[in-house]
């Protein structure tokens, strides 16, 4: 949907993904870095802003791009969707940063503090390839709960790929926000260097 | 140059030998497990090598090495030759 919901790190924001992002998206998600391990991909630039015109008209649906604050370049992307605040819970994913980005910690830090402390939500969940091994590692690390394996859960080109699916609560939030926020702050750090040099 | 047995060279300088086993051994603490000699240990291959811990595993190479890595070659440290020729290139001791 369109929203104003904005969130700022030490070294990157979330902001409001836009049609003008479609290039930028359609870049992301050809990657051949991510080939297999996202979500069907809208092959063409047309079909790019024809998904980013379908998530504008759904009310439940927030998209963000994750941009460096120094210099406000595109480093990913990344949503938090099929929300249902009178049930406090939503998903998220849609995750994809440009190789070698630094903005992994922090921009999933950002995303848990949108969900739990600005939406006001008591769960969030993910679902990942069950193939992509470093983002699930990722999220085990990161203090999520395994709770499932769903079959056949995404589509790449007809064939059906089953997904890992991982849970946040409310309770388990605190140390999971501890653990990222170092980790982010490590990574800043790392981003810094860049700046100066 | 003959190098002697605790990895270094007359001169006292690292072998490549001793700086690499240095960097196995840190990569081991990070991911904690061994990273056995002839293993080339690439990134896109180790499950557990997250975002995370390449994070973590940059500072631990800075420390076990003495350097400092510039920022464009964070995301070059995805085996251990390229870290090892990393490391050489910062004059890792």
């Amino acid at each position: 949907m369109r929203h104003e919901l904005s969130r700022e790190g030490r070294a990157f924001r979330l902001r409001p993904i836009g049609l003008h992002d479609a290039p930028f998206v359609l870049s992301l998600r050809t990657d051949e870095r991510a080939a297999g391990r996202l979500h069907p991909v809208p092959g063409r630039l047309a079909d790019q802003i024809a998904w980013l015109s379908a998530y504008f008209e759904r009310s439940n649906d927030w998209c963000w791009v994750v941009e460096r604050r120094r210099d406000g370049a595109a480093e990913g992307m990344l949503g938090l969707y099929d929300v249902d605040r009178g049930a406090g819970r939503g998903e998220w994913g849609r995750w994809i940063l440009r190789a070698g980005s630094l903005a992994a910690a922090e921009s999933v830090l950002l995303l848990y503090e949108v969900a739990f402390e600005e939406l006001g939500l008591d769960e969030v969940r993910c679902r990942t390839v069950a193939g992509n091994a470093a983002v699930l590692s990722f999220h085990d690390r990161a203090g999520l709960e395994r709770i499932g394996l769903e079959h056949d859960a995404f589509e790449f080109d007809g064939a059906y790929v089953d997904a890992v699916e991982h849970k946040l609560d409310r309770r388990r939030w605190p140390a999971v926000r501890a653990l990222l926020s170092r980790a982010a702050e490590q990574a800043a750090d790392l981003e810094a260097r860049r700046a100066a040099s | 140059m003959d190098d002697r047995r605790d990895g270094r060279a007359a001169d006292g300088t690292a072998t490549r030998a001793a700086l690499e086993q240095t960097v196995r051994d840190t990569i081991g603490v990070v991911l904690g497990r061994n990273i056995p000699a002839g293993d080339p240990l690439v990134r896109d291959d180790q499950p557990d090598w997250d975002s995370l811990k390449h994070i973590e595993l940059v500072f631990a190479l800075e420390g076990a090495l003495g350097i400092r890595f510039e920022a464009e070659e964070i995301g070059e440290l995805t085996d251990v030759d390229a870290i090892v020729e990393l490391a050489e290139k910062h004059g890792a001791a």
